[in-house]
């Protein structure tokens, strides 16, 4: 069970990490990481608790394709779906139903699609939905926390604890592949069985036919 | 039509999907406040007859299998919502097959196992970390220093007088929230890391008092329900393991286990095949009832754990197990070529993109590199 659930995190992070235009080496890297790490015990930090599989990797990724952005504009709304994904899955945890038999998914798949709706939202962006769903986890998990030590509780706030199969990864991953999949069937929508205008080259998308009109 | 359009009608569209599914969720859900207030939400099963079977607080729903004292299976087949009522049809008589030999089976292994030093590692946590019982700690519900705690540990002390080693977690995962489940998840993969023999999640019911009162061996006690989450890739391993342990409750300690109740939800039971979630009474009995409860239950835990029916063990749970594996594997698939028709548009072209995808999976090894 556990080595194929192993190996179908590497399949869909591999999809998903492809997606984020990164290079199959540094995918595989990224991946064996989570996996990795992942089992290593969650280091302590007074009273937070940090996996380096669940949590510093996927952090890491998301600082990388954070700088990596082109535009201010870009970086902006990044910013911004993590901010806006984590105050929705805040809301989620908050008042969707507190037990599973009345839970009509697990949250772990809600959230990433929350990162993915919020990622269409603001511009179709896998960037977006991966900054989205990993970043709005952790802080909606921390948000959720704080407010149980403002109660006087001391619990500890485990971030990314059950490694690569945490909320964090889940979310983050699960976002890049249905903002994926939601552009691929409105795209399909629109566009028919016509060829795509664009095309990926050289690190950014261009539309072969404007360039030939210019 | 400019980006600016097409940003707020994007807003408003999610916003409106949002706010659907959110209020879907909690006209399923069938409340309005988001944590559970104990007694608010009790369903009751009645069988075809319209005999009354048990009660549990939470919803029932069509699918749910119940497996009462006597041992006879239910299967819900109709919910009623508006009455917070459930009718089970009858699966089978007997579904815990207590048979003469393997009551002798068990009075030979239970008297002849010879005291071991170190019979293994059983882990436990409590998701619901607010869990308390009104006649003990004041109140059904505490943030610190909740009732569940006590009796959790006193399980464990009794486990570790068997000859278990024991980790009970006392982390907590507050609130009482959806997020509950997927903060003890995080625990329960570290407890799994040490490769326990068993994984408890130690909660209590939100019914009367008197579905739980029992007596045993001439001391009032509360009963003890086993609960297995359905939507769960486990859930057939962690039933043989929930029959096999009310199997020896009922013939050691009858009256013991309350009985097994299968509902939706995985529960974190999609994590380990030996992994359960034991109701130790409800909010309204007395915590020394229940205190009491513990140490017949360690005994029950041990007859299974320790070295009892260990071929019946191993073979339900690779049948589970594998069926799981096997389950993952559809679903994967099925994501797969739900995708690459989205991408390509055409059926007769899924295939070649699944092919395709295979190969740069595995480096031109599999599937077609064109």
């Amino acid at each position: 069970m556990i080595v194929t659930g192993v190996l179908i995190a590497f399949g869909v992070g591999q999809r998903a990490l492809d997606r984020l235009r990164l290079t199959d080496t540094q995918a595989f890297v990224v991946i064996a990481l989570t996996i990795a790490l992942g089992f290593v015990p969650a280091i302590p930090l007074g009273r937070v608790q940090v996996n380096l599989g669940g949590c510093v990797v996927p952090l890491a990724l998301c600082v990388y394709l954070f700088v990596k952005a082109d535009t201010a504009w870009e970086k902006g709304r990044s910013a911004l779906a993590a901010v806006v994904t984590g105050g929705v899955i805040w809301a989620m945890m908050r008042f969707l139903p507190n037990e599973p038999e009345r839970m009509w998914t697990d949250p772990n798949w809600l959230y990433g699609l929350a990162a993915a709706a919020v990622a269409w939202v603001l511009g179709r962006s896998r960037r977006c939905a991966f900054i989205g769903g990993t970043m709005g986890v952790l802080l909606a998990q921390t948000a959720s926390v704080i407010l149980v030590w403002m109660r006087g509780v001391n619990q500890p706030l485990t971030l990314g604890g059950a490694g690569a199969f945490d909320a964090v990864v889940i979310a983050g991953v699960l976002g890049v592949m249905a903002a994926e999949l939601a552009g691929e069937i409105t795209e399909r929508i629109v566009r028919g069985k016509k060829r795509p205008s664009r095309v990926f080259r050289d690190g950014a998308f261009v539309d072969p036919g404007k360039e030939e009109r210019k | 039509m400019t980006m600016g359009k097409k940003f707020w009608q994007r807003a408003l569209l999610i916003t409106l999907v949002c706010l659907a599914a959110t209020g879907t969720a909690r006209a399923t859900a069938g409340e309005e406040a988001a944590e559970i207030t104990d007694g608010d939400c009790v369903y009751r099963l009645y069988d075809a007859s319209g005999a009354y079977l048990t009660c549990r607080a939470g919803r029932m729903y069509p699918g749910d299998e119940y497996i009462a004292g006597d041992n006879r299976h239910y299967r819900i087949s109709r919910v009623d919502d508006a009455a917070c009522a459930a009718y089970g049809e009858i699966v089978t008589d007997d579904a815990g097959d207590v048979s003469a030999a393997y009551l002798a089976e068990l009075s030979s292994l239970w008297s002849a196992r010879a005291e071991k030093g170190d019979k293994g590692l059983i882990c436990m946590y409590s998701t619901h970390s607010d869990e308390s019982y009104v006649p003990g700690d004041g109140t059904s519900s505490k943030w610190k220093n909740a009732g569940i705690y006590d009796v959790g540990e006193a399980f464990g002390e009794e486990l570790e007088k068997q000859g278990y080693r024991v980790i009970y977690s006392d982390e907590t995962f507050l609130p009482h929230d959806t997020g509950a489940y997927a903060r003890s998840a995080a625990t329960a993969q570290a407890l799994l890391k040490k490769s326990p023999e068993a994984l408890f999640d130690i909660h209590r019911d939100g019914v009367s008092a008197e579905e739980y009162e029992t007596e045993v061996e001439g001391e009032e006690i509360s009963k003890v329900r086993l609960f297995v989450g359905r939507s769960n890739a486990n859930r057939e391993a962690n039933m043989a393991f929930a029959k096999k342990l009310k199997k020896a409750a009922d013939a050691e300690y009858p009256g013991l286990v309350k009985d097994i109740y299968m509902g939706k939800g995985n529960y974190n039971q999609e994590l380990y095949p030996q992994a359960l979630l034991l109701e130790f009474g409800t909010h309204e009995i007395e915590k020394d009832k229940v205190m009491e409860s513990t140490g017949y239950m360690a005994k029950v835990v041990d007859q299974v754990l320790g070295g009892t029916a260990s071929a019946e063990k191993d073979a339900g749970e690779t049948k589970g197990s594998a069926k799981a594996i096997v389950w993952v594997i559809v679903l994967a698939v099925v994501a797969a070529g739900v995708y690459a028709l989205a991408a390509t548009g055409r059926m007769g072209d899924v295939w070649g993109k699944m092919k395709r995808s295979l190969s740069e999976l595995t480096g031109g090894s599999a599937g077609k590199r064109k």
